[in-house]
């Protein structure tokens, strides 16, 4: 009841001309920011910041949050288009949505981003609107064996994203765990492989390599394939940017999965939208009937990823509304509008300031569907951008990463670091490696790395701290389980199959 | 589908864009510095300032308060450019700044890593890399527990850590950080001994000692108010010089009889060779800025800081014996070893 009384004045402060027009400039603003490669939320949040001093707070928020959130729209655009994420969220998406728009179905893969950002987006604000003070709870649970134990879960992905060859797989993956240890290490302080480079020390950009391993690789890639880059353009009628019927009961699976674990992942400080995107990625591919068909333009592959980036970065929103903790990158830089506007955020935020809390809030539902309105028109027009020939698009792709990667902190080595990462994933590309499986050494890498010094530092070198908490002990055993399930499930094959069946034996045989 | 293009216009177009945006780049070095003697109403170009954190941190912060607060009190009708130039532990920004030498349009923020940094972590720009202008503010460090804590006063936690070593977990933002500093002044006083657990950011380390999945952390107090306020989180002592007019309950560590002291510095610095008399005009600027209202509660008492100016000359002069005061706790500390 009282739940319902402050949405309701939510809703009348959201609802205000002002305020509905300031949630439409942050939505748009964010959709554009995200299509640009390298500027991201945290950029773009940051650069209008200072527009915000002499405005209400409210209104601010309200602004600066429709950014946030209207960049993970816009991510997916570049990552389907041409296959460069252009968050780090959206990584993810390109292993089958690049590979839908090469397939014509540009208009299609993002339609269905859309509609599972808006579904997953909006069940995450409900959360938020519902669960915020249990799910602060909760997240204050997850201490560093918490972390590492879900860390371990996340690398489970690399059965979905390894490729062809499990090998090759591995291979990328560790790759970018090698190329995370660069930078300072921070339990001891020191520099590690900089070579007495200071740009080093902050170690490589994880969106400046991502940028130079898509798209500077795939580019080249085109280049060098003498009949040019085959994409089958896309139909640019309205109806097929929306799922058929059976395109529908594929992804609605996704959709929910990733909303759940996008909501509570995105809770998590620390472990953002990145892992869930993965994380949702790991677990369709998983759960569905036909996995083979992921990395080759699974529409599920994209509902995904979308669907949980965008229920994380509605649920991020926790931590920094009811602990006044940013859970991202960006939201530190909100957390740093906040104190510009003389506003304190925890505890005490929704007691003292209800109108700003519950208008930003209620601002997220009329968000979400101004998005969603928005996305569905403006796809076919994003997707006709394939219709370009391709000799020019490739030239936009190159300056949009050159730009991109410098604009990200205005560091001309990260162009240099981003040709050279470029080269790099021509090579992957060439030779077959998982450029995916590069992206997530890198991601999870220092993650895990950090939370498991931190833990074994806590429990002074005794590794049973994994498995005396009861949440780090379920998340070890199912990350554990599913790390063997394949195999277990080969193991059963084997013994199901040995009496009589010559292929089974001949399919174990193929893996190893 | 696409007909085959020839090679050469996709490379010639790429090298066009890639030419294009070589020649924005190599644009900025080449900002020529004015001839001498500029004050009298002297900025006639917008100010670059810079910032070498990443926006919404402290430093973005008070970079942002001085620009809004010289606007809104009518003190400068310069136009200043905020720029984050974040990365390496401030090193992207400082040798940006560095390599500006004789530009008087460019202003740096300066924290006491500027000063800690090149010791503990070698970076290559040191204090003396730069024109002091002036030091603003003296930023405290809170010892803060969670409010279900065993721990009642400074003593009971100390006591524990001297009893077993080890056992008593301290969360901090990485050795040779700021709080490890004063963590190393504090054991070194006490004999305690505690085990650090280094964190990404404050706000991770806000967050497990929360969940109490560490015992005690220090903390600017800006960046804890609301927990305070809420009484989540409980500070036992204050390492500055005298106890904060907001808590006025928490003692400092020196009335404990620990010989701890630990302030951190928020200043102003310009690129190497800034013409005195430029130096001298924003130091001035600052000066009558932070006598105003304006930026005495809304940014000082909000943040609960100190109001700590100093010109151009004792600025210096402090750098220079913060820098040799570091040197020597780190070398007492053995966080150089490895090197």
């Amino acid at each position: 009841m009282d739940l319902l009384q402050n949405l309701a004045n939510g809703f009348s402060v959201a609802l205000t001309p002002t305020n509905i027009f300031f949630a439409f400039v942050g939505v748009l603003a964010g959709q554009i920011i995200g299509v640009l490669p390298g500027i991201g939320s945290v950029v773009g949040i940051s650069l209008l910041l200072p527009l915000t001093f002499g405005m209400d707070p409210t209104s601010a928020i309200i602004m600066l949050a429709g950014i946030y959130y209207g960049s993970q729209y816009g991510g997916t655009i570049t990552s389907v288009l041409i296959n460069m994420p252009g968050e780090a969220a959206t990584v993810a998406t390109t292993l089958d949505g690049y590979q839908m728009a090469r397939q014509g179905r540009a208009a299609k893969a993002l339609g269905i981003a859309t509609i599972g950002s808006f579904i997953a987006g909006t069940f995450g604000v409900v959360v938020v609107t519902l669960l915020s003070p249990t799910l602060a709870e909760f997240a204050l649970r997850f201490g560093p064996p918490e972390y590492f134990a879900l860390i371990l879960l996340g690398f489970t992905a690399i059965g979905a994203v390894a490729g062809s060859s499990l090998v090759k797989g591995l291979t990328s993956v560790t790759v970018g765990l090698l190329i995370s240890t660069i930078g300072l290490d921070i339990m001891s302080g020191r520099p590690r492989f900089t070579f007495g480079e200071d740009w080093l020390l902050s170690g490589f950009s994880f969106i400046v390599v991502a940028i130079g391993v898509f798209g500077i690789g795939e580019a080249l890639d085109g280049m060098m394939t003498p009949a040019g880059h085959p994409i089958i353009r896309t139909s640019l009628s309205w109806r097929e940017s929306l799922p058929s019927a059976a395109e529908w009961i594929r992804s609605r699976g996704a959709i929910v999965r990733g909303g759940l674990v996008g909501t509570l992942v995105g809770v998590l400080p620390g472990a953002g939208s990145t892992l869930a995107s993965f994380m949702a990625y790991s677990v369709e591919r998983n759960a569905s009937k036909h996995p083979e068909e992921f990395g080759k333009g699974a529409i599920e592959g994209v509902a995904a990823p979308e669907s949980a980036n965008n229920a994380a970065s509605a649920s991020a929103m926790i931590p920094l509304l009811t602990l006044g903790v940013p859970g991202s990158g960006t939201t530190a830089v909100l957390l740093g509008g906040f104190l510009l506007w003389g506003l304190r955020p925890g505890p005490l935020l929704f007691t003292q300031h209800p109108e700003f809390a519950w208008g930003l809030i209620a601002s997220m539902y009329i968000g979400n569907v101004m998005l969603v309105v928005l996305n569905i028109f403006a796809n076919p027009i994003f997707a006709a951008m394939l219709w370009i020939p391709y000799a020019i698009q490739v030239a936009f792709v190159v300056l949009f990463a050159v730009v991109g990667a410098y604009s990200l902190s205005n560091n001309p080595f990260d162009v240099v670091v981003m040709i050279a990462f470029g080269v790099l994933g021509f090579a992957m590309k060439r030779l077959d490696y998982s450029a995916a499986g590069l992206i997530l050494g890198l991601v999870l890498g220092p993650l895990a790395e950090k939370s498991l010094r931190q833990s074994l530092t806590l429990s002074r070198g005794d590794w049973s701290i994994f498995f005396e908490r009861p949440v780090s002990a379920v998340l070890m055993v199912l990350a554990i389980a599913v790390l063997l399930w394949p195999l277990v499930r080969k193991a059963l094959i084997r013994r199901a199959g040995l009496p009589g069946a010559g292929d089974d034996v001949q399919y174990t045989g193929g893996e190893e | 589908m696409m007909t085959t293009p020839s090679k050469f216009r996709i490379w010639a177009m790429s090298l066009v864009a890639l030419l294009t945006v070589g020649m924005a780049f190599t644009s900025w070095s080449g900002q020529a510095s004015g001839a001498s003697q500029l004050p009298e109403n002297y900025p006639d170009q917008p100010i670059e300032f810079v910032v070498q954190y990443a926006p919404g941190g402290g430093s973005d912060n008070f970079a942002r308060m001085i620009t809004s607060v010289l606007a809104q009190e009518g003190l400068s009708d310069a136009t200043f450019n905020v720029v984050n130039r974040e990365g390496g532990s401030g090193s992207i920004g400082q040798a940006y700044v560095a390599g500006k030498a004789g530009d008087n349009y460019t202003l740096m923020t300066m924290t006491s890593a500027l000063v800690t940094g090149p010791i503990v972590l070698d970076l290559e720009h040191n204090y003396e890399d730069f024109t002091p202008i002036a030091r603003l503010a003296a930023d405290q460090l809170l010892i803060v527990v969670p409010a279900d804590s065993e721990f009642q006063t400074i003593e009971d936690l100390i006591e524990a850590a001297q009893a077993e070593p080890d056992v008593v977990s301290w969360g901090g933002t990485g050795l040779g950080g700021e709080d490890s500093l004063l963590l190393g002044q504090l054991e070194q006083a006490s004999g305690a001994n505690l085990n650090y657990i280094s964190f990404e950011s404050g706000g991770e380390v806000q967050v497990a000692l929360l969940g109490g999945h560490v015992d005690v952390a220090s903390s600017n107090p800006n960046e804890i108010i609301g927990q305070l306020e809420a009484g989540e989180l409980r500070p036992l002592a204050v390492a500055g010089d005298a106890r904060l007019t907001a808590l006025p309950d928490v003692p400092t560590l020196q009335e404990k009889e620990f010989d701890v002291l630990y302030q951190q510095a928020r200043g102003v610095v310009g690129p190497p060779g800034m013409d005195p008399e430029v130096a001298q005009y924003w130091a001035d600027l600052l000066k009558e800025m932070t006598e105003t209202e304006r930026w005495q509660t809304e940014y000082l008492e909000k943040n609960m800081l100190l109001d700590a100016y100093l010109g151009p000359e004792e600025f210096a002069e402090w750098m220079a014996e913060e820098t040799e005061a570091t040197e020597a706790l780190v070398e007492e500390m053995g966080l150089n070893e490895t090197s």
